[in-house]
């Protein structure tokens, strides 16, 4: 009975401690948060240029979230000696507190260092909300640029960005860039290929007259023409092209697809290439280092293949087209640009890590000697 | 007093230990396949402790350490009471301390420190107070919650799966696996558990304590192995690598499980509080044996709490939290005061009577 009565207590404490003390608390209402999707970060002159993409809930159009008649979307931009500082200025700006935990895209421009990642992303670490998983791009020219074009009507453009980029990947087109990717390497060589986005302006020379053009047609669009090297924390000159980015994703094993165009019985043919399977392997064969592909694909033809001969032939096509993509970008990466953006240095350490740490301060010129043999499997479909 | 079936005592470990799992901070200098291979050599040396208190058990079934001695000579046995009180106390302090420090870190704006205190002190007193009964049962749900929630983070890392950031690129591999058994070892607080409530469980309960650290020992390795694989250096920088983890976990339907693992966590905090809070509790009682044991109950809970503010309040919890705990207590009270009581103690009428 004493012991029911104590509990009884104990619960009416816990309830009376709650209401009561639940008053001392800073509460930050819905009405005081602004939420942020998309940031772009200018680096120029030792000053951050962040713009940032929020959600403007004044507008006609904020009652549904979709909405054809208003634009729901807002760009605030402020400078600062670091981006947490911009980031302040803004939320001075707009008089509310920016939220996160929706930032979808963070968009750099090519001056941007990135050598350090804990102190360029400090406002995101030190955020607990920020999802790890947000894409990193570059733009073409500037940040701001990419945050003030008005896409496609009816969605986000933050939306517009990510499907981009993780369509691009998805063909084999360019290679994803994430935030974990450059924070999970922080104490480790920092070699990183990160897709560039560029606007492509709407055509305006035909017959038709310009009002005459839906609004959608008048709109620019996004595009990845090329995937910029990072080397060590700086951007390089060298670029890899579609075929090099597709190259990297058949080497790392992260590729879904790809589509090229063969010539076949001299004709162009259409090929999509699906992944089947994947091996990445690093040997030492008497002191020098041997990195091995096993890639195994399948060839997906416009034209229907019956006989062997022909499928023999298609096969021996995609698989030299494979092999040049793939010797491609190893060489530019590796040789030409020392970017090991294959995570060779992981599979040497993981292997042989009393070597990694023998080498550890010269590894470019252990990577640089690193040679690639590649063993390609295709079958037509 | 009801005892504890042996699903029910392998449960409630796993929900002690997995509080710890979910709130580890890596040190600076860890090396996740040495962590890992530590862990393995830790749950080694836990065998042999837990095969010492298997013949402890054996030979007096009805009594743990503490009743045994008391039984014997009523100074010795104050004084292995009080120190199984002390160490029951310290444990309690962290994990009051750790609850409120992340408590704080997550939601600084809202809660004020001395009000996330007195709430969990207050939960885990009703969680004591419930009895061994409930504390075995509620330990079996909240196991499958956990189970669940791990899960849900290892199935949505699995594409992310590879063994090439397992390494032992270290100048020194041998002291690593060696400073992080005893690391694991001094997270092991079960271990006095154990010997506490082995009279208290039916069954084998030695042979559901091995079961238990190789249970533990899997989840362990699992959760450290996926952080590792899907964080990478990021674990250095996360003030949670568990939670971080399951902030970057997706699946088709949802996105971010930080919320769901959080929720299990406060659950599994206010749990494990409520164990110690019971063997505290009693440990008073024979020590003071005319104490009430609500009353034991609630003084052992204010004590720690009381003491996790001089702390938490001009915010110097970091300093204690990266310290951790000695695994010297433990080896004590987990090995050397049930092997001494099998050398010194000789088998008495009092102690070979059944319940």
């Amino acid at each position: 009975m004493k012991k029911r009565k104590i509990q009884v207590a104990v619960v009416l404490f816990i309830a009376a401690v709650t209401l009561l003390f639940s008053s001392f608390g800073r509460q930050v209402d819905i009405e005081e948060r602004v939420l942020c999707h998309a940031m772009g970060v200018d680096y120029e002159n030792g000053e951050y240029n962040v713009s940032l993409q929020v959600f403007k809930t004044q507008s006609m159009g904020s009652d549904t979230p979709l909405d054809v008649s208003q634009s729901n979307i807002q760009t605030v931009n402020c400078k600062g000696r670091s981006i947490r500082d911009a980031i302040e200025g803004c939320q001075y700006q707009i008089g509310r507190e920016i939220f996160f935990g929706h930032l979808q895209i963070i968009c750099f421009n090519k001056n941007t260092d990135f050598s350090s990642p804990e102190e360029l992303f400090s406002f995101a670490i030190k955020d607990k909300n920020v999802f790890l998983g947000v894409e990193l791009c570059l733009a073409e020219n500037t940040a701001e640029e990419l945050m003030n074009v008005q896409l496609t009507r009816g969605t986000m453009s933050s939306e517009n960005f990510t499907q981009v980029i993780k369509m691009g990947v998805k063909n084999g087109v360019t290679v994803e860039c994430r935030l974990i990717d450059l924070l999970s390497c922080i104490r480790s060589p920092q070699y990183i290929a990160m897709p560039v986005i560029s606007i492509k302006q709407p055509l305006g020379d035909f017959a038709e007259s310009h009002e005459e053009k839906s609004a959608e047609q008048q709109e620019p669009l996004l595009e990845i023409k090329k995937t910029a090297l990072i080397r060590k924390g700086t951007v390089l000159e060298s670029y890899l092209s579609h075929a090099d980015a597709s190259g990297c994703l058949w080497l790392t094993g992260k590729a879904e697809q790809y589509s090229d165009i063969i010539e076949y019985n001299g004709s162009p043919m259409d090929v999509r290439i699906t992944s089947d399977s994947h091996s990445l392997k690093l040997d030492n064969e008497n002191g020098r280092l041997v990195c091995r592909l096993k890639l195994s694909v399948l060839a997906h033809t416009s034209l229907d293949i019956r006989d062997e001969k022909s499928s023999d032939k298609v096969a021996a096509l995609v698989k030299q087209r494979l092999e040049e993509n793939i010797t491609g970008v190893w060489n530019k990466a590796m040789y030409e640009n020392r970017t090991d953006i294959f995570d060779v240095w992981r599979l040497f350490r993981h292997k042989y890590p009393q070597s990694y740490l023998k080498y550890a301060d010269r590894l470019d010129e252990v990577l640089g000697s690193v040679e690639l043999e590649t063993d390609i499997t295709c079958r037509v479909s | 007093m009801k005892k504890l079936t042996p699903s029910q005592f392998f449960a409630m470990l796993i929900c002690t230990r997995a509080f710890s799992m979910m709130t580890f901070l890596p040190e600076s200098t860890a090396n996740a396949l040495e962590l890992m291979l530590g862990t393995m050599l830790s749950t080694a040396f836990q065998i042999v402790m837990i095969c010492g208190m298997a013949a402890f058990h054996k030979r007096f079934p009805n009594d743990d350490p503490c009743t045994l001695v008391v039984s014997r000579s009523k100074w010795a046995g104050r004084g292995v009471c009080t120190m199984y009180l002390a160490y029951f106390l310290t444990v309690s302090f962290y994990v009051i301390g750790t609850f409120t420090y992340f408590m704080d870190y997550y939601f600084s704006d809202y809660i004020p420190r001395l009000m996330i205190v007195l709430s969990v002190a207050a939960c885990g007193i009703y969680v004591a107070m419930s009895g061994l009964g409930v504390i075995g049962k509620t330990g079996t749900v909240l196991f499958v919650l956990f189970l669940f929630v791990t899960s849900i983070l290892v199935i949505s890392s699995l594409e992310d799966f590879t063994f090439v950031d397992f390494h032992l690129a270290e100048r020194n591999v041998g002291k690593g696996i060696f400073h992080s058994a005893v690391s694991e070892l001094a997270r092991s607080s079960y271990l006095a558990v154990i010997a506490f409530l082995l009279p208290s469980t039916k069954g084998n309960a030695a042979k559901t304590s091995v079961y238990f650290l190789l249970t533990r020992l899997a989840l362990v390795e699992i959760v450290l192995g996926f952080i590792t694989m899907i964080l990478g250096d990021y674990t250095l920088l996360a003030k949670l690598p568990f939670f971080a983890l399951a902030a970057f976990s997706r699946t088709a339907i949802i996105e971010r499980y930080d919320a769901a693992v959080m929720g299990v966590w406060v659950m599994l905090s206010v749990y494990k509080l409520g164990v110690y809070f019971h063997c505290s509790g009693r440990c008073l009682r024979y020590v003071f044996p005319k104490l009430g044991s609500g009353s034991g109950v609630i003084i052992t809970a204010v004590i720690p709490a009381a003491a996790t503010l001089f702390w938490l309040l001009p915010h110097k919890w970091e300093s204690i939290a990266y310290a951790g705990l000695s695994p010297i207590p433990l080896i004590f009270l987990g090995g050397v005061i049930p092997l001494l009581c099998l050398i010194f103690v000789k088998k008495g009428a009092r102690s070979d009577e059944k319940a």
